[in-house]
């Protein structure tokens, strides 16, 4: 039978420019591609290279998401910025619960690691739905801020259930400004973060990180005997801190080392966070050996430095290896060694090509084409919280009535606790008598 | 399109009648006016509607789940019988596909006409493709079609929908019965002849048969399984449910065979409908003609992408929304047609469905918000008559939802299925959405058809399961069911 021929259906030829009385007309795609189908996704390389685009745009194109990152970082850092102080408090006293801090910045740095689309990813987006998506997930990070504080009151604040609302925002903020697939491809890695970051009590932070601190302990006391000479002891007046007591290099407390920001709580959270980047079980299982592997040698190369320091340039030294400002830059280094490896990673990945070719017509294209609307209504929605300064006005310890509370001085190295919190709040042992 | 056309006052075209107009602009008035005067006195009185409203969906499901599971009535004719059928009294059968930019599922069509177990000389397939969708044109010509099969370029007019195309074809038809499949449909190789068998047995007045729907992909991925259950709750429960409470049937997308004179009497598809195959239901219930559901499964591709699967259920809430809006344009007339009873259901369940679906995060968040927050306002919105009120929706409600899916996933005969829906308040949020976005649509863009991607799915069909599904484990043997 041969094909019909459209002259013989009496149906009304009417073109979109002959006007539409009913505003009828469909609209043009949501986004470019909102109506494709996978068998267009196979593009001939002519024609690829027929729709090439000028290099300036190529330039454009491959920073464009490197921007909209970092804007979205920043708006966030504004958001939670006064959540900062008090952060920042519990890791110059080296506290466990200073752990939340390298729970925030390895989050961050773990949503990168996921950013890249894979390739059989269905070239499907829809605007209408980033927004459905993302507007809610920005109401309830805000709502997290400034609701359960009604009911929790001190609780709220001092279990920091404000950084709940850091996963949040960013998951809204992905969906405005990256599209609700890229927040689906980030879905387990949030989950995660927000787990990691749940709020808890002083008090079972502080029994974790003893947990977690038990393990060295026994195995620095029995390397210790073997050695001959040391005198590895938990020091008082918990198990968390190393003590090495008679050694050459005199009586060294190893504090930072077993909580603080790459303590055991610390590199457990970036352990998980890093392992939920993965796409299967068997590559999450990689990724937490990894990520463990770069801990462990930071943690001990630190510890090594630090009894060479104090061998060669006497207790200070060691003491600044050991103090906060060297949990920062342990930190830094894990952070960058992980960001290294995953850099490299991708950059094999692509060399390699893709399994299977990614399905929709939009491959190749950002499924957001244009992002300034998104992008201002995050930062609208970060500075207002910012302004709001949920957490900033909270009168929770010191550093809001003294003038330096934003940097409090390290003697009496408070630690964050609550007023029920039977622990006590201090670190164990004065900075002054970390090494003898 | 030179046959009859669907008339002004049931079609889409407008989104709302004078009378509507008028009607939510005064309702809006009086809203606007008592949150102004007494807004907490308002907003209680809209929760409390709200709950009612939930109460009365709940009720009607639990009707509808407990007559569909006491006898679903369903229409069967063995595969003996149908096959034992002899051709000369098999009528003409005109089976259209619209199809639109996918040629990957061509083969796979190709394949499935093939294996229809038909009399060539009374087969009159026609493929429907835009004027402008030559890559499916091409895909077509390149699979070797059959002689029984016609392949109609339908000219460029507004608006591009589905049901225009399928008016092109109805005009073109040649058979006495008409059907509609998806171009990525695999029906019962049978279902053409049982379909014509059931046509010659039930009353006259039964236009219109409607084959149960499945995924073959159902073990694909969490949403496939939700979609598969959703699906046979909706086959095994509620249009039989509904057949048996004599309500308009919202007819399903694909595998409803109507009497072709009759389908031509009525106007066809409105174009402007984006769920015209609902729109159509209630039509034909308004003009005293019934529709029953045939027991043969037509298998489909189900959505395995989240956001594909958003578009896809946006559009059919939003042609829930226009037909809800449509119908109710002249209550009176159609209280007259279908009875107060009918014209409630109708209300609850084609106007309800998208409706509750927007509503449920205002709720969830309410509820979200008393447990985070402890919020005084909370307690002042829920006054002790209206918390219990709220409490059996949060509990009985869910539950009953929670059961019918649970139900539905055991009548498949596919164990996994059921764990499965147990989860399926998560599937809610997804449906959440979709409503959002169909109300959305629904005014800003009203007729715009949200094109669904296929070939997302799985090659090919998981045999055992499919089985199970095709063979209806719900099903009853019934000759016919008098309407």
């Amino acid at each position: 039978m041969p094909p019909f021929t459209p002259g013989a259906v009496p149906a009304p030829r009417a073109r979109p420019d002959a006007g539409d009385p009913a505003g009828t007309l469909p609209l043009e795609p949501l986004d470019e591609a909102a109506t494709t189908s996978p068998g267009a996704a196979i593009v001939p390389p002519a024609a690829t290279a027929a729709v090439r685009r000028p290099a300036s745009a190529r330039v454009t194109a491959r920073w464009r998401p490197a921007a909209r990152g970092l804007w979205v970082a920043a708006a966030a850092t504004l958001a939670l910025s006064g959540s900062l102080p008090r952060l920042w408090d519990a890791t110059e006293a080296q506290s466990p619960t200073a752990y939340r801090l390298t729970a925030a910045l390895a989050g961050a740095l773990a949503l990168l690691a996921r950013a890249r689309r894979p390739p059989g990813e269905p070239g499907i987006h829809d605007r209408q739905v980033d927004y459905l998506v993302g507007l809610p997930l920005l109401a309830l990070a805000a709502a997290e801020l400034s609701v359960p504080p009604a009911r929790f009151d001190d609780r709220y604040w001092n279990a920091h259930a404000d950084l709940l609302a850091l996963p949040l925002l960013a998951a809204g903020a992905i969906t405005l400004v990256f599209g609700t697939r890229a927040l689906w491809r980030q879905r387990v890695t949030l989950t995660v973060w927000l787990l990691v970051l749940a709020p808890l009590t002083a008090g079972t932070v502080r029994r974790m990180s003893d947990g977690l601190a038990w393990p060295p302990l026994a195995l620095a006391r029995t390397s210790g005997a073997w050695l001959g000479g040391w005198d590895v002891v938990a020091a008082p007046p918990h198990g968390t801190v190393l003590r090495v007591a008679d050694g050459p290099g005199g009586a060294v407390v190893f504090g930072g080392a077993t909580h603080g920001l790459v303590g055991g709580l610390g590199a457990l959270a970036t352990i998980v966070i890093f392992a939920a980047t993965a796409a299967t079980w068997r590559g999450a299982a990689r990724r937490a050996l990894t990520t463990a592997a770069v801990c462990v040698v930071v943690i001990l190369g630190r510890i090594g430095v630090a009894v060479l320091a104090g061998l060669a340039a006497g207790p200070a030294s060691a003491r600044t290896v050991l103090g906060h400002g060297g949990d920062v830059v342990a930190l830094g280094l894990i952070l960058a060694a992980l960001g290294g490896l995953g850099l490299a990673a991708g950059t094999r990945r692509s060399r390699g090509g893709a399994r299977r070719p990614a399905a929709g017509r939009a491959t190749g294209r950002p499924p957001v084409a244009r992002a300034y609307p998104a992008l201002l209504l995050v930062a609208l929605v970060c500075a207002g919280l910012a302004a709001l300064d949920i957490p900033g006005n909270r009168d929770l310890g010191p550093h809001r009535s003294a003038p330096h509370a934003a940097w409090p001085d390290p003697q009496p190295a408070a630690d964050p606790q609550p007023a029920t919190d039977p622990q006590p709040a201090t670190d164990p042992q004065p900075a002054t008598e970390r090494v003898r | 399109m030179s046959g009859a056309r669907v008339p002004d006052q049931f079609s889409a075209r407008e989104r709302l009648s004078l009378g509507q107009r008028i009607t939510f602009g005064v309702t809006a008035a009086i809203v606007i006016g008592a949150f102004v005067l007494a807004p907490m006195a308002a907003m209680v009185g809209v929760i409390a509607v709200i709950s009612l409203l939930y109460l009365a969906v709940f009720a009607e499901r639990l009707v509808l789940l407990h007559r569909a599971l006491r006898d679903p009535g369903l229409l069967r004719v063995s595969p003996e019988r149908a096959r034992a059928e002899p051709a000369e009294n098999l009528p003409v059968y005109t089976v259209l596909i619209p199809a639109y930019r996918e040629p990957e599922v061509l083969p796979h069509l190709l394949t499935a006409i093939a294996d229809i177990e038909y009399p060539p000389d009374r087969l009159d397939v026609i493929l429907l493709l835009e004027e402008d969708d030559d890559e499916t044109y091409a895909a077509a010509l390149a699979g070797d079609p059959p002689d029984y099969l016609r392949i109609v370029r339908v000219p460029y007019s507004e608006p591009r929908t589905k049901p225009k195309a399928c008016n092109v074809g109805l005009t073109l038809a040649r058979g006495d019965l008409v059907t509609i499949f998806d171009a990525e449909d695999r029906p019962d190789p049978l279902q053409l002849r049982q379909a014509a068998i059931a046509f010659r047995e039930v009353p006259a007045n039964v236009v219109c048969l409607q084959a149960k729907l499945a995924y073959f992909n159902h073990d694909q991925n969490l949403l496939t399984s939700w979609f598969t259950t959703e699906y046979a709750m909706w086959f095994d429960q509620m249009l039989p449910g509904l057949v048996r409470q004599d309500a308009p049937i919202p007819l399903g997308g694909t595998s409803n065979h109507f009497r072709a004179d009759v389908l031509r009497d009525l106007g066809g598809w409105d174009p402007f409908n984006v769920t015209e195959d609902a729109d159509l239901g209630v039509r034909l219930h308004r003009r005293g003609y019934r529709t029953l559901v045939l027991d043969s499964v037509t298998l489909e591709e189900a959505n395995s992408d989240a956001i594909n699967w958003l578009k896809q259920r946006s559009r059919w809430y939003k042609g829930y929304l226009q037909t809800w809006l449509v119908h109710s344009r002249q209550p009176i007339a159609i209280c007259r047609e279908i009875g107060v009873l009918g014209f409630l259901r109708f209300n609850l369940f084609v106007g309800g469905t998208p409706l509750l679906a927007v509503l449920n995060p205002l709720l969830w968040a309410l509820t979200l918000m008393w447990f985070a927050g402890n919020l005084p306002i909370i307690e002042r919105l829920f006054p002790t008559w209206l918390y219990f009120i709220g409490l059996v929706c949060l509990l009985l409600g869910n539950f009953t939802f929670v059961y019918c899916n649970v139900v539905a996933a055991r009548a498949t005969g596919i164990g996994r299925l059921v764990p499965q829906a147990v989860l399926s308040p998560a599937y809610w949020l997804l449906m959440s959405l979709a409503a959002t976005k169909a109300l959305l649509q629904l005014v800003i863009a009203p007729s715009y058809w949200e094109k669904t991607t296929h070939g997302l799915g799985a090659a090919d069909p998981v045999d055992d399961d499919v089985d199970e599904l095709a063979s209806g484990a719900a099903a009853r043997e019934v000759s016919h069911v008098g309407v």
